[in-house]
């Protein structure tokens, strides 16, 4: 029961320069595999660093590497602060 | 001899990684040859082969293979790799992993061993963060992969040999892969978790490195868009200021050469086809060289430094909006040097119909050889002017050429309908300092194949332009008589019906069907048509602008002005007039019909563009 308390939010709307852990994934097979490929996996470590002006894409850190993925992509990755 | 032909077929080694993981820089170690390596994930598009250096004892034949994130195929890339891997013409295979992201790269290492691939790993990019590097332990990665691993320093070349002689010599010989990856999520999951457990072993004490300082300004939420644009300006605003004193000298160097010519040779046919044809048709268009080889050497040092991956993400937005991702972004950036290379980099595309879209708006960004036909336009219609007015224009043209092919792209888009998702994952390559003698030699060396590559083209066509308006021959016409009269004239007079809406005669025009060549031709065309009189002033180009601006029809009207000025520039900037781009296109799109569809919309619009604008202002 306790788990189930704990708040998710998409990565998308996580605060900027706020530490958040992955807890899953909520896209399509598709999608999900590709952020599996680019190194995303559920406890990893993520702080969304910046967005791109007109809702383009947010820059994420992720085991010290930075990427990019766009707004929509990032909703499909749950997260909870830490 | 008997040796000779014991001797076993010579050694095929692949070289695979992920982006960025420094495959290219260890093949230029291997080969010896001078393969740019871009600091932007995703840049060779194609296998690149070479053989090795004798350093390296029995010559192999070496294949750098795109960067892949994984080998499940969902792209052009992974598809070349995978096919690659499946073609049984391999005899070793080189996984290159970047010790600083080792995590996300055992990926691949691990998908290989489920294939039951054979390989050996070299460790690269030791030069950039020894730190991160030395806590990588290769002796424990080469025991938990069960292969051979070699460090190696991509920047310094260090232990490259070792590498050679370890997996070239004593390597394990490559076996066909006998399994097929499955395509299911958990597999993935197992794999990438298994990975993160090598990594976590084979780096025991993670210390945190702060590689991406740059970042907090150039991705910035707020900062960035404007860090942007001052970089873009910055790298088109060079290309005039800092080419200006070269592109004097080389056009003194033609103009003198021509005046000399033509003293020593006296008059006659071979004076005049080397002054008048060859020396001013040549010198007219190489006088743009070192505009091109300074826009080369900023696009170079912009890729080395690893910006563009920051200028993709930033630029993904609007492209996103006219069906395009930021992916599309380096493509159509290479296309304002040239459009050949970059319709050849949309393989890197992932979705069919960006690719699709991409390829068709191309031909909007103004490449390099639009420059100097610009060159000559503005320069005639500022002529003796300040030299930031011309800029100014040049800037503005750049500037609504690409807005044009968005508009262009967004009509696509809305055109081709589609359920296809998008998707756009980037990875930020860590800052590089630009090795600027590196980005010096290559841009010399894409100026020079530039040359080399159009030389040839404008050659075929100076001396075509130059019988074609000097036979048949009457030493009693005057000039314009001779060249009325001539087969050029005869040809252009019966075209003339479709130059006059434009405001052109039939000379004008010719060069601008000799533009189809390649669109640089048209000044060399112009040079050799109206500048038949030879160089009086001191430079070709103002020689030139002296002879359009006293050309006129035969009522007496000019011909050259504002009106006729614009409707050309507009003209050049909608027209795909370069064969070399329609063949590449139809090459790489697999289909005639979409280059000819292509090649003939442009061309269209550009012409009903031009007419109407000449309709209007005059």
């Amino acid at each position: 029961m306790k788990q189930k308390e704990e708040s998710l939010l998409p990565l998308s709307q996580a605060p900027i320069g706020a530490a958040s852990q992955i807890r899953r994934f909520s896209g399509d097979a598709e999608l999900n595999q590709r952020l599996r490929e680019i190194g995303f996996y559920e406890g990893a470590h993520v702080v969304v660093k910046s967005r791109m002006p007109f809702g383009g894409p947010l820059v994420i850190e992720l085991d010290q590497c930075s990427l990019a993925l766009r707004f929509l992509e990032a909703s499909s990755i749950e997260v909870a602060a830490m | 001899m008997i040796e000779a032909e014991r001797k076993p077929p010579r050694l095929k080694v692949a070289l695979v990684g992920s982006p960025n993981s420094g495959k290219t820089s260890l093949f230029n170690w291997i080969t010896g040859s001078r393969y740019k390596t871009v600091n932007y994930p995703g840049s060779t598009v194609e296998s690149h082969k070479g053989l090795s250096l004798p350093f390296y004892g029995e010559t192999f034949e070496v294949i750098d293979t795109p960067g892949i994130y994984s080998l499940n195929p969902s792209s052009q890339d992974e598809k070349v790799t995978l096919d690659l891997l499946l073609s049984g013409q391999l005899h070793r295979v080189i996984l290159v992993i970047d010790a600083s992201q080792i995590q996300r790269q055992l990926l691949i290492a691990l998908q290989l061993k489920e294939m039951g691939v054979l390989f050996s790993v070299a460790l690269t990019m030791s030069d950039l963060d020894p730190e991160a590097n030395s806590a990588v332990d290769p002796k424990i990665l080469s025991e938990e992969l069960g292969v051979h691993v070699s460090v190696v320093d991509g920047r310094l070349g260090g232990g490259v040999k070792e590498l050679v002689d370890s997996s070239i010599d004593r390597g394990p010989v490559f076996k066909k892969p006998f399994r097929s990856l499955s395509n299911d999520e958990d597999f993935l999951k197992k794999l990438t978790s298994q990975g993160r457990v090598i990594a976590n072993k084979v780096v025991p004490s993670r210390t945190r490195v702060e590689k991406f300082e740059l970042d907090r300004w150039l991705v910035h939420s707020r900062l960035s868009l404007p860090l942007f644009l001052i970089v873009m300006t910055l790298l088109f605003s060079s290309v005039y200021y800092f080419a200006a004193p070269f592109m004097d000298m080389v056009d003194w160097f033609f103009a003198t050469s021509s005046v000399f010519v033509s003293e020593q040779l006296g008059e006659g046919m071979i004076s005049d086809f080397l002054s008048s044809g060859m020396i001013e048709g040549m010198g007219a268009v190489l006088v743009f060289v070192p505009q091109i080889f300074v826009l080369f050497f900023g696009l170079g040092l912009l890729e080395e430094s690893g910006y563009l991956a920051r200028a993709s993400t930033l630029i993904d937005r609007p492209l996103h909006f006219v069906g395009l991702s930021g992916r599309s972004f380096v493509p159509l950036l290479s296309g304002f040097a040239c459009a050949v290379p970059a319709v050849m980099a949309t393989r890197n595309l992932k979705s069919a119909r960006e690719r699709w879209i991409a390829v068709f708006v191309l031909p909007f960004m103004t490449c390099s050889a639009r420059l100097p036909v610009y060159a000559l336009l503005l320069g005639f219609l500022f002529f003796g002017e300040a030299s930031w007015k011309p800029g100014l224009i040049l800037a503005a043209i750049y500037f609504s050429s690409a807005l044009i092919g968005g508009v262009a792209a967004w009509i696509l888009h809305k055109i081709l309908k589609t359920k296809e998702r998008s998707y756009f994952l980037m990875e930020f390559p860590p800052y590089r300092r630009p090795r600027v003698a590196k980005v010096f030699k290559d841009s010399l060396y894409r100026t020079k194949s530039y040359v080399v590559k159009a030389g040839p083209t404008i050659f075929t066509f100076v001396l075509i332009l130059w019988v074609a308006s000097y036979f048949p021959h009457n030493t009693a016409w005057s000039e314009s008589e001779q060249l009325a009269n001539s087969f050029l004239g005869q040809v252009g007079s019966a075209l003339d019906f479709l130059f006059r809406p434009m405001g052109l005669d039939w000379r004008a025009g010719v060069a601008l069907l000799s533009a189809f060549v390649a669109r640089e031709v048209f000044v060399s065309s112009m040079a050799v048509i109206f500048n038949l009189g030879g160089v009086a002033e001191s430079s070709v180009q103002a020689s030139l602008i002296e002879q359009m601006k006293n050309a006129t029809f035969p009522d007496g009207g000019l011909i050259f002005t504002t009106p006729t000025i614009v409707a050309m520039i507009l003209f050049f900037m909608f027209a795909l007039q370069c064969i070399s781009t329609t063949g590449v296109t139809i090459k790489e799109m697999g289909s005639w019909k979409y280059g000819v569809a292509q090649l003939v919309t442009l061309n269209v619009v550009a012409y009903a563009v031009a007419v109407l604008a000449y309709q209007v202002l005059s």
